[in-house]
């Protein structure tokens, strides 16, 4: 029977012509590959990186990252859990250094930043990866990926944002869209530098910083928001894969440092909207941060991994503004539900409207000098260039 | 009682008996299958409509058949057989209660588990499919035992009769799954028939395994039937109700079952929130107020004068109220589901609300409109891929008078788009503009698409936007002047247009080649399994090589061992067939979907209809098995009839599409899955009579029906999640062109073997 078959040597001799002919066929598509468009660069293989700021050497080639609460013990070779800092042979290099992925020019409502600077333009920038895993997270194309992921990244070294900041004539930079503690040194050498040509630097974080790394960079910085996600470790836990308490130690370092400081909090059915819960937050930023500091309540759709779950109803965050507001809490209002009245800000004493806001856009500013034009009252905040 | 061999006298009462267990065969096939399709809709209804899911799921069925048919193929041939077959249908009825069950638990805990995969989808349809399709394969082979106990068949004869009975059954259950099912009754209930049902056949196995009537079996028969007859309705809502308040805490306000999904409304702090197939899909009262004006006035905006609007589906959340507010003309709302109508807050006062497919509407109607809206975003399912193809566009183009527009969108970001999404915009992108000669992109969560003939300025022109509305005699109150500075700024659609300027990689979205579905699947891989998204980005490059290079190879190792153990040849055989009847199965099903917007309904008849060609061919095969070179011949027979319908279908290709009536639409394709299951059919006997002959074993159903259904394993598998939207409908066809080639020179290849086997 052996004769009518094929030899094994005829079966490997066939197969090895087979695979050879599939490779070149392969290899004559890839020449035919669209390539990228002119503004935007190809992933580096080996990024170069920037040594890191903070950092620890454990034994030999060990190191421990200081620039956030998780603290990863790396060896060589290995990543962060943030997928952006890489021990190299004992050094903590961060990898997108230079290399944001997104790009935009915004409003900075969008931040949101509803008391500095209204109605302004903000050059926003944002890389890959982030030290949380939130599931309702709206960027999770860019955050819950590491850059040799990225579609595309734009080479834009500090000097270079500095150049494109001025070109475009805004009066502040925003480190946004993913969390920027995971890119510091970038944002920090950025923030430095848009601080000597009297350009603002702002960053939305998740409040995850160490406060080493958190007091080296507030120098530079003109404001900060923080998103607040929950007020309990076990929502930081079961939906963010975080911790609450890095957080808070956070914005009370941003306070005491003088940065102005918004807070966020997503209110997501059944998860954070516990009445209690948002009372206690409530009463602990005002005896912590003070009752000046803006509170945003954001309406949640279904997102990312969460989305089974309703949107909050309005009624809901109306419910939770009434109770900040009952808690002390002086400027509370309302996102992501356009066109309703708490998108704007009111004075907390005449209750006058001092900024009208149509979701992200700014109709008017009746506020002077810092001052409402109704009844005087001091109105926290940055109101001038 | 003793076992009857070929050659033993037999007396009445045994050829009855042995003919009324043909006829539990077959009823317990049947109902199977209704229990199959059950699970196989609470499947789909729980990831989101996405019958993608429907690979997996009859892949799962089948591996676990397989093992189920192995496993009772291991029964002893005695009085024991009998028993085993009753616990065996008592195992069916538990199994599909308990699977309904498990099903409709998962879909209420889903909230708290919040992530789901290819793994999880795999893993879901394995515990719910476990106790009944394990049961159902063994019901087979232990079917199999038992006719031969109590008849004096030889085993193959007993193999093919209960597999002709059986997928009898199955043609019957086919038409009752598709006449009855969700049309009077919800799935719950139609579990609870099926058990009910089961429990009756078992009875009378019974009778006939203790050769009389027993009384008190009949009593309690027909009690246990009035009773169900009383309770089983109410008793299946009102479970239903019960899971849904369950998890909902009480905020369910209806839920309604059709033949083309589920509708969930729910009322919770003043707000109503309606999910369709477990999808969220609009809120009241305050619903996404920005995306439902974007919509409906830039839409408005881009047309010089527009007079008439057809809505195609999505009208929920805001976008039909948008429209009914403006005064226009013409306002036609075209709805596939009409639970969706009931589910509007209001009743539109000018809008004419249409039940029917929209994709059939654009086809079939002779108007034209200034405007053609499309609510639909997500082109992961072929459900709405449709509605996104180059066929579809084609037609819209039609339907559109002098500066027509026709607005679309898809999932976006106006941030950062990422690898999967640009390929999915880009691929819509490049589709639309083989139709329409100006195509413009916005960026956003969800990127609108602007198609006409004609120029579109006003998107550039914020002042004449403002214009066209004033004349309409709108002020859309949240697309101010800043905003649309900013969501139309020039240097972000610049931004964008240069990001999807290339061609995609995969070409462009066809009815018969629908890439973007493979983009869709990519991106639901990217929330919940990014390994397996990792795998499709290289899939969308090597796919076709490794598909066919992996079967050429493996082929040719199959050969190479045939020489020596040729009971492989039949094997592969009987595989491939397995692979060919399934994958062509599901591809008619998904085509006649493509076609006729229906899939529950569609589904129940053409598998059943697959079924009786499964029947139909055997029996037909059964008549010419005369010897081992007859056999070997009918299974090149069967392989090049095979080959022939796969390249008739490459031939009439897209033309299929142009069928728009239902009568037309059954008829063809379901004449299709009668050839596609007659193939499978003709091939199984003498398939089995070859391996007996070859392996020269009395019993071989097990190992040959175990190969049959792990090729329709690997034909559920990876027709729907690679072949279809990777290869497109005419390539897939191609590869199982080449999967049958493979067979028939393996068969040839041994030729002198089964010429030379004893008894020719």
């Amino acid at each position: 029977m052996r004769e009518k078959g094929l030899t094994r040597r005829q079966l490997l001799k066939w197969m090895g012509v087979g695979l050879g002919a599939l490779y070149g066929g392969r290899c004559a598509i890839n020449l035919l590959t669209p390539q990228l468009p002119e503004t935007l660069v190809e992933i580096p293989d080996e990024p170069e990186g920037r040594d890191t700021m903070f950092y620890r050497k454990v034994g030999k080639e060990q190191v421990v990252c200081e620039v956030c609460f998780r603290r990863c013990r790396l060896s060589d070779g290995q990543t962060g859990f943030c997928r952006n800092r890489v021990n190299r042979s004992g050094k903590l290099v961060s990898i997108v250094y230079g290399l944001p992925a997104a790009v935009h020019v915004d409003p900075i409502e969008k931040e949101p930043q509803y008391h500095f600077l209204p109605g302004t333009q903000i050059l926003c920038m944002g890389t890959a990866g982030c030290n949380f895993r939130c599931q309702f997270c709206q960027n999770w194309r860019l955050s819950q990926r590491s850059l040799e992921e990225m579609a595309m990244v734009y080479d834009w070294p500090p000097e270079t944002v500095l150049q494109e900041a001025q070109s475009r004539s805004v009066p502040s930079i925003s480190f946004t869209y993913n969390e920027p503690t995971t890119f510091y040194e970038y944002m920090y050498d950025c923030a430095e530098l848009m601080h000597q040509a009297g350009i603002n630097t702002i960053f939305h974080t998740n409040g995850s910083m160490n406060r080493e790394a958190l007091e080296t960079l507030l120098p530079y910085v003109s404001s900060v928001t923080v998103d607040l996600k929950g007020f309990t470790e076990s929502f930081y836990d079961k939906l963010c894969h975080a911790e609450l308490e890095p957080v808070l130690k956070s914005l009370q370092v941003i306070k005491r440092a003088g940065v102005w400081l918004e807070i966020v909090n997503l209110v997501i059915p059944d998860r954070n909207d516990d009445p209690n819960t948002v009372r206690d937050m409530s009463e602990w930023l005002v005896a912590n941060l003070g009752a000046d500091t803006p509170l945003h309540f954001s309406r949640f759709f279904p997102q990312y991994r969460l989305t089974e779950l309703p949107p909050t109803p309005v009624t809901t965050l109306e419910r939770c503004r009434d109770m900040a507001m009952q808690a002390g809490l002086h400027y509370v209002s309302i996102g992501n539900v356009p066109g309703h009245e708490y998108n704007s800000t009111f004075c907390p004493r005449c209750e006058e409207r001092l900024v009208e806001r149509y979701h992200f856009n700014v109709h008017r500013v009746w506020v002077e000098e810092g001052r409402c034009p109704f009844c005087g009252r001091e109105i926290a905040g940055v109101w001038t260039m | 009682m003793s076992v009857l061999r070929p050659g033993d006298r037999w007396s009445v009462d045994d050829v009855n008996r042995s003919r009324q267990f043909v006829a539990i065969t077959g009823v317990a096939g049947g109902l199977g299958f209704v229990g199959q399709m059950v699970l196989a809709r609470e499947t789909v209804a729980l990831f989101r409509g996405n019958e993608l899911v429907l690979g997996l799921f009859f892949g799962t069925w089948l591996l676990v058949e397989a093992v189920g048919a192995l496993a009772g193929g291991r029964v002893p041939l005695n009085h024991r057989a009998p028993l085993v077959y009753t616990l065996l249908l008592a195992a069916n009825a538990v199994g599909l209660l308990a699977g309904v069950g498990l099903l409709v638990l998962i879909g209420t805990v889903m909230g708290t588990v919040e992530t789901y995969g290819v793994l999880t989808v795999f893993l879901v349809s394995l515990a719910a499919v476990f106790p009944l399709s394990i049961s159902h394969g063994a019901l087979y082979t232990v079917g199999c035992r038992v006719h031969h106990v109590w008849s004096a068949d030889v085993p193959a004869e007993s193999a093919a009769v209960v597999y002709r009975a059986e997928t009898v059954g199955t043609l019957v259950g086919g038409l009752v799954s598709s006449l009855l099912l969700w049309r009077w009754m919800l799935s719950v209930t139609a579990a609870l028939w099926v058990a009910l049902a089961l429990f009756l056949v078992l009875l009378w196995v019974q009778r006939l395994a203790l050769h009389r009537v027993q009384p008190a079996h009949l009593a309690l028969g027909m009690i246990t039937w009035i009773l169900f007859l009383a309770m089983v309705q109410p008793l299946g809502a009102s479970l239903q109700n019960t899971v849904l308040e369950w998890r909902w805490e009480s905020a369910v306000e209806s839920f309604d079952q059709t033949i083309f999904g589920d509708l969930l409304v729910l009322k919770q702090n003043q707000q109503t929130t309606i999910y369709y197939n477990s999808e969220f899909a609009a809120v009241y009262p305050d619903w996404d107020s920005i995306w439902s004006q974007e919509l409906v006035y830039l839409s408005l905006g881009v047309h010089p004068h527009p007079n008439s609007v057809l809505l195609l589906s999505g009208g929920l959340g805001g976008v039909l109220e948008e429209l009914d507010s403006v005064s226009l003309a013409v306002m036609d709302y075209v709805e596939l589901d009409p639970v969706i109508f009931s589910a509007l807050p209001q009743r539109p006062e000018n809008t004419e609300l249409i039940p029917g497919d929209a994709r059939r509407y654009v086809f079939r109607s002779e108007k034209t409109y200034d405007v053609i809206i499309m609510g639909a975003v997500d082109t992961t399912s072929f459900q709405v891929n449709r509605m996104f193809t180059r066929e579809f566009f084609a037609a819209a183009a039609e339907r559109l008078g002098k500066n027509g527009v026709l607005v679309f969108s898809t999932p976006g970001s106006d941030v950062y788009p990422g690898k999967t999404l640009l390929e999915w915009n880009r691929t819509v992108f490049h589709t639309a503009g083989e139709i329409f000669p100006h195509v413009e992109a916005v960026p956003g969560d969800r990127t609108l698409f602007f198609c006409s003939q004609r120029p579109i300025h006003a998107l550039s022109d914020h002042e004449l936007l403002s214009r066209r509305w004033e004349a309409l005699g709108v002020q859309p109150p949240l697309l101010s002047e800043g905003y649309l500075k900013q969501r139309l700024a020039l240097h972000r659609m610049a931004w964008f247009a240069e990001l999807i300027e290339d061609r995609p990689r995969l070409g462009i979205n066809t009815d018969m080649r629908p890439t973007a579905v493979y983009y869709g699947l990519m991106n639901w891989s990217a929330m919940f399994s990014p390994p397996m998204e990792a795998l499709l980005h290289r899939g969308a490059g090597w796919g076709q090589w490794l598909a066919g290079s992996a079967l050429l190879l493996f082929a040719a190792l199959i050969a190479w061992l045939s020489t020596r153990r040729p009971q492989l040849s039949v094997h592969w055989a009987i595989g491939t067939s397995g692979l060919y009847g399934m994958c062509l199965d599901l591809l008619l099903l998904f085509w006649f979907q493509i076609v006729s917007g229906v899939l529950y309904a569609g589904m129940g008849l053409l598998t059943a209809l697959f079924m009786a060609g499964t029947a139909l061919g055997t029996s037909w095969s059964e008549k010419t098995m005369k010897d081992a070179r007859s056999c070997w011949r009918c299974l090149l027979g069967g392989d090049a009839a095979a080959i022939a319908i796969a390249l008739s279908l490459i031939a009439v290709g897209s033309s299929m599409s142009a069928i728009t009536t239902d009568a037309a639409a059954f008829l063809l394709f379901g004449t299709l899955c009668l050839l596609a299951g007659g193939i499978v059919g003709w091939q199984y006997p003498v398939a089995a009579a070859l391996q007996i002959r070859i392996a020269r074993e009395r019993s071989v159903s097990g190992s040959v029906y175990s190969s049959d259904l792990i090729g329709g394993w690997a034909g559920a598998v990876i027709g729907p999640l690679l072949l279809f939207p990777l290869f497109g409908f005419p390539a897939t066809l191609g590869f199982l062109v080449l999967v049958k080639l493979t067979s028939t020179m393996i068969l040839l290849v041994n030729r002198q073997v089964f010429c030379d086997l004893p008894g020719n």
